[in-house]
């Protein structure tokens, strides 16, 4: 089901975006982008897991414009570790959680949605798999 | 009444884990780490150690016995908490005692025609030492992150130059057919630090599994089996594909469960001392392995057993034992494998009688 938050006409957000991981993936970042649907599709992200984080996830941000876009998140992980390759990756992968949790900034109401939208895909050559995850900001 | 309170302690326990797992999957099946079935003397391998953090897994041997693990207070765990080494960067540490929070607990259902056994236990990761510094941990980690991550934002930024428009199916299309393309011509990523996770250098594991016997499949007669409480260190050498581990264990046995056929009865409160090891040679889907176990205590007696694993797919192992196991009254002397039996030394094996 598609995803859709309603800001009440409150010009900015804050987001926080989590990855409940107890399957050995090695979790490797979250990349959050806003597209504003005019026709050019962004490439830079907004926001990326800090560095020091091992868990893809992103700790709550700071608010920011939202212009009624669209949040783009995608996660990437590892499977490298997994002593059963690939078939073991793909049997866990379909059961990690993500949890994602918008906060409208004028009020403070929070909002919460979780799984992704797209995913698993796997990219062999990598090692990892990646999910895709789009909340569209009415 | 033991019994029962064992039965409910293990329903109870199945419970816990099923409920911190968001589903029970019947075809992941690895046979080699129950420390309720170690206890019974009734697994292929009694030396055992795998300190990753497991779902919650239904194991069978035989058709006779049937066994469950998995990890306790594990359903949240976030980043490498997995492998004992937290959520950032500056809690890596090669020697890790994290794991001590997420024992394993296991159950066993054991049953002939006269005679069940029911089990439970429970297992403790006590440390884990890799094979590395802090900082090359961290160096690595950080390298496996920048090359993932210069990758995806090529892929992104040659998506977003050809048009597509960011959350169709087409984006998501492309996107996910430029990353094999690219995938394929870029060399490979830095694996180091998989590696060092997939096979600490060394661990140390304890265990505790209590049973009861119920003969006769009558619960009021049921009765005290056994008690152990052991210890498994596991030296791992080499990486990836190709592993030889070493193994060392000990254990303090007491058991209620040795049946006398002259005066049918149990005898009370026998006491073992077991010591010995295990060496294992993993190869791809193979996995070749010897154990000895020595005897001591009220009653002189040594285990000898090869094993063979093979990997069917990674989700379906298929284990099979061949040797002399410890000669008791209930357990058959002869390791079975799959249901066939290669007994090798079948002769002074005790013979048991049920009950009238």
């Amino acid at each position: 089901m598609k995803k859709e938050f309603t800001p009440n006409g409150c010009p900015k957000i804050k987001l926080e975006v989590q990855i409940l991981n107890n399957f050995g993936f090695i979790a490797l970042s979250t990349k959050v982008y806003l597209d504003l649907q005019n026709g050019r599709s962004t490439d830079k992200p907004l926001f990326v897991t800090p560095p020091y984080l091992t868990d893809g996830s992103i700790p709550l941000t700071l608010d920011f414009k939202h212009y009624n876009g669209l949040l783009f998140i995608r996660h990437i992980l590892s499977y490298g570790a997994m002593p059963g390759g690939i078939a073991e990756a793909e049997e866990a992968a379909k059961k990690l959680k993500f949890n994602y949790r918008i906060i409208n900034s004028c009020d403070g109401t929070a909002s919460d949605y979780r799984q992704s939208d797209h995913g698993p895909e796997f990219i062999d050559g990598k090692k990892i798999v990646y999910f895709i995850t789009s909340i569209d900001i009415l | 009444m033991k019994s029962r309170i064992t039965i409910a302690l293990l329903c109870t326990t199945l419970q816990i884990i099923t409920a911190q797992s968001s589903d029970t999957d019947l075809k992941k099946v690895e046979i080699l780490n129950s420390t309720s079935l170690a206890l019974l003397d009734e697994s292929a391998a009694i030396i055992t150690s795998n300190p990753n953090v497991k779902e919650f897994n239904i194991n069978t041997e035989s058709l006779q016995s049937i066994s469950f693990d998995g990890n306790l207070f594990s359903s949240n765990l976030q980043g490498l908490e997995y492998y004992g080494l937290g959520k950032t960067t500056e809690d890596f540490a090669p020697f890790t005692m994290r794991k001590i929070h997420m024992p394993a607990v296991s159950g066993a259902y054991s049953s002939n025609d006269s005679l069940s056994k029911v089990a439970i236990g429970i297992k403790f990761n006590v440390f884990t030492l890799y094979n590395s510094t802090q900082k090359k941990m961290t160096d690595n980690y950080n390298l496996m992150v920048k090359d993932i991550s210069e990758f995806d934002d090529a892929v992104m930024q040659q998506v977003a130059k050809e048009g597509y428009i960011i959350g169709t199916d087409e984006f998501n299309n492309r996107f996910a057919t430029l990353m094999q393309e690219l995938s394929q011509k870029q060399k490979k990523s830095p694996e180091e630090f998989a590696d060092l996770l997939r096979a600490p250098l060394l661990t140390l594991d304890v265990a505790s599994a209590y049973s009861v016997i119920i003969p006769a499949k009558n619960f009021n007669d049921s009765q005290s089996g056994r008690f152990g409480i052991w210890s498994t260190l596991a030296l791992t050498l080499g990486r990836g594909g190709t592993d030889l581990k070493l193994f060392g264990f000990c254990r303090y046995l007491q058991d209620n469960s040795d049946y006398n056929s002259e005066s049918k009865e149990f005898t009370n409160h026998i006491e073992y001392f077991d010591y010995g090891s295990k060496a294992q040679l993993d190869l791809d889907k193979f996995a070749l392995a010897y154990e000895y176990i020595k005897r001591n205590g009220d009653g002189k007696n040594y285990r000898s057993v090869g094993f063979i694993q093979y990997k069917v797919s990674d989700n379906l192992y298929i284990t099979g034992g061949f040797g002399k196991n410890f000669e008791s009254s209930l357990n058959d002397e002869a390791v079975t494998l799959l249901g066939v039996r290669w007994g090798i030394n079948t002769k002074d094996t005790r013979s048991w009688e049920a009950e009238p």
